[in-house]
């Protein structure tokens, strides 16, 4: 049972009484005050918080974090469907795995969402910016918000140091949609760090280091910590039989290799690598042969790591990079469960300091 | 013709002219031009209903569902959610 503060009756939202959202009856029996009672009133967004705001709500279905089109992409990748619903057993992978980071408006402005805590984020009062700590790092804890705070890996972001939020680089339409049909993430206005750091620019920078490097080298790979990767996943069965569950091992690694996707945003040469989880063999709970193009996609991925520091070891000197073989990825790093398409991305490196 | 006794005082007269005038306006606002001027809102994805209209239902009485959920001592009795799983390490 969730307590609700005597602030937030009295306030806009709070003015409209519980049962315009949540349903229910006002009775003072308990059974019957809940009949019919949806805890999760934001799932029908369009028609509860889209009353107001309509603006929001006609194109957050375009939203990723409502329709979850990059998993079901990265999904597809590995195999011949064009679409989940062509296969049922990589639906039932999507709806019984990957589904269960679905936000709707409630994950962000009211409550915690429920894969993590659940619960109140301030005893129902509606947060216009959402808390990054009970927010944002409750679905993104073991990557890029974990790493922001300085949870997972070496240590937190400069940007975090300076009380910056994730709200401050990233704009609301990353998380309400735009109204288009975006793939991926990748396909969003994502920030850059030449937004701010105009200087860093290689067509304008003083600096030799940002001249030289700036067009072949991805921010995060001067200016990156170790980072947060996942091996060898597993979907299984939950004990309780409620569904599935995926597990991996996680590993704090640096590595740096081949673009494996060089856009016109990211063109970059080189960049930071993070190893994603996934192994031929992951899905077949569900059934058989679920990832026949797996040696076609690299486990290992461009990796916008969040844990940024303008000193780190590998720029202290020179040769603290390009004679350091440590941070290059190379066949070693390899496991028998990867993607034979990772080997694509394994520099001839170090570079000479001799040209 | 002999002027009217109760225009004799030009305070009378003043209270008069304006009795008609109130008059008047409320006949042309009420029966020539009914209705109060029309609320205009901010048009938002071509719908004529802005962020700043009034949401188009009442609120419901919801004051059983305040009566305890705004009580920290019934609050604290509820055994709700205990057989609830806890949170997950989500690995995103």
């Amino acid at each position: 049972m969730f307590l609700v503060s005597e602030d937030f009756v009295a306030s806009t939202h709070g003015g409209l009484g519980c049962i315009t959202c949540h349903g229910g009856e006002n009775a003072m029996d308990k059974a019957v005050a809940h009949n019919e009672m949806d805890p999760y009133p934001s799932r029908n967004f369009q028609d509860n918080c889209g009353t107001c705001h309509a603006d929001v709500a006609g194109v957050y279905e375009t939203s990723i974090h409502y329709n979850l089109h990059g998993m079901a992409n990265g999904l597809l990748e590995f195999t011949d469907y064009t679409q989940l619903s062509d296969s049922p057993h990589h639906e039932e992978v999507f709806d019984n795995d990957c589904f269960k980071c679905h936000a709707t408006c409630g994950d962000c402005h009211v409550s915690r969402p429920k894969n993590f805590s659940n619960g109140l984020v301030d005893q129902h009062t509606f947060l216009g910016t959402p808390s990054m700590e009970e927010n944002c790092y409750a679905c993104h804890n073991a990557r890029n918000a974990g790493e922001y705070m300085g949870l997972v890996g070496f240590g937190g972001d400069v940007h975090y140091d300076m009380g910056m939020t994730c709200m401050d680089c990233h704009p609301t339409s990353n998380f309400h949609g735009t109204g288009e049909v975006g793939e991926d993430m990748w396909a969003e206005e994502l920030p850059s760090c030449l937004d701010c750091h105009e200087d860093k620019d290689p067509a304008v920078a003083t600096d030799v280091n940002h001249r030289v490097h700036g067009d072949s080298l991805s921010c995060q790979v001067c200016h990156a910590q170790a980072n947060n990767n996942c091996f060898e996943c597993h979907l299984d069965e939950k004990a309780d039989g409620s569904g599935l569950a995926s597990s991996s091992e996680m590993k704090i690694m640096f590595r740096v290799g081949y673009n494996p996707n060089p856009t016109e945003e990211r063109p970059y040469k080189y960049v930071a690598l993070r190893h994603v989880p996934g192994q031929e063999s992951m899905l077949e709970v569900v059934g058989e042969d679920m990832m026949p193009n797996y040696d076609e996609k690299t486990n290992w991925k461009y990796s916008p790591t969040h844990n940024i520091q303008k000193s780190t070891f590998q720029n202290e000197s020179c040769a603290s990079c390009h004679e350091n073989t440590r941070i290059w990825l190379k066949m070693d790093d390899l496991r028998e469960t990867d993607s034979k398409a990772n080997e694509s991305l394994i520099p001839a490196l170090p570079p000479s300091l001799d040209h | 013709m002999s002027k009217p006794k109760i225009l004799d005082k030009w305070v009378t007269s003043l209270v008069l002219v304006a009795v008609v005038g109130v008059a008047a306006l409320g006949i042309y606002q009420f029966g020539i031009k009914p209705g109060l001027p029309e609320e205009t809102y901010a048009p938002i994805n071509g719908e004529e209903a802005g962020e700043d209209k009034p949401f188009a239902f009442d609120s419901i009485d919801s004051s059983s569902c305040v009566a305890c959920h705004t009580n920290e001592s019934v609050i604290a009795a509820s055994t709700w959610g205990q057989d609830k799983p806890v949170a997950e390490n989500t690995g995103g």
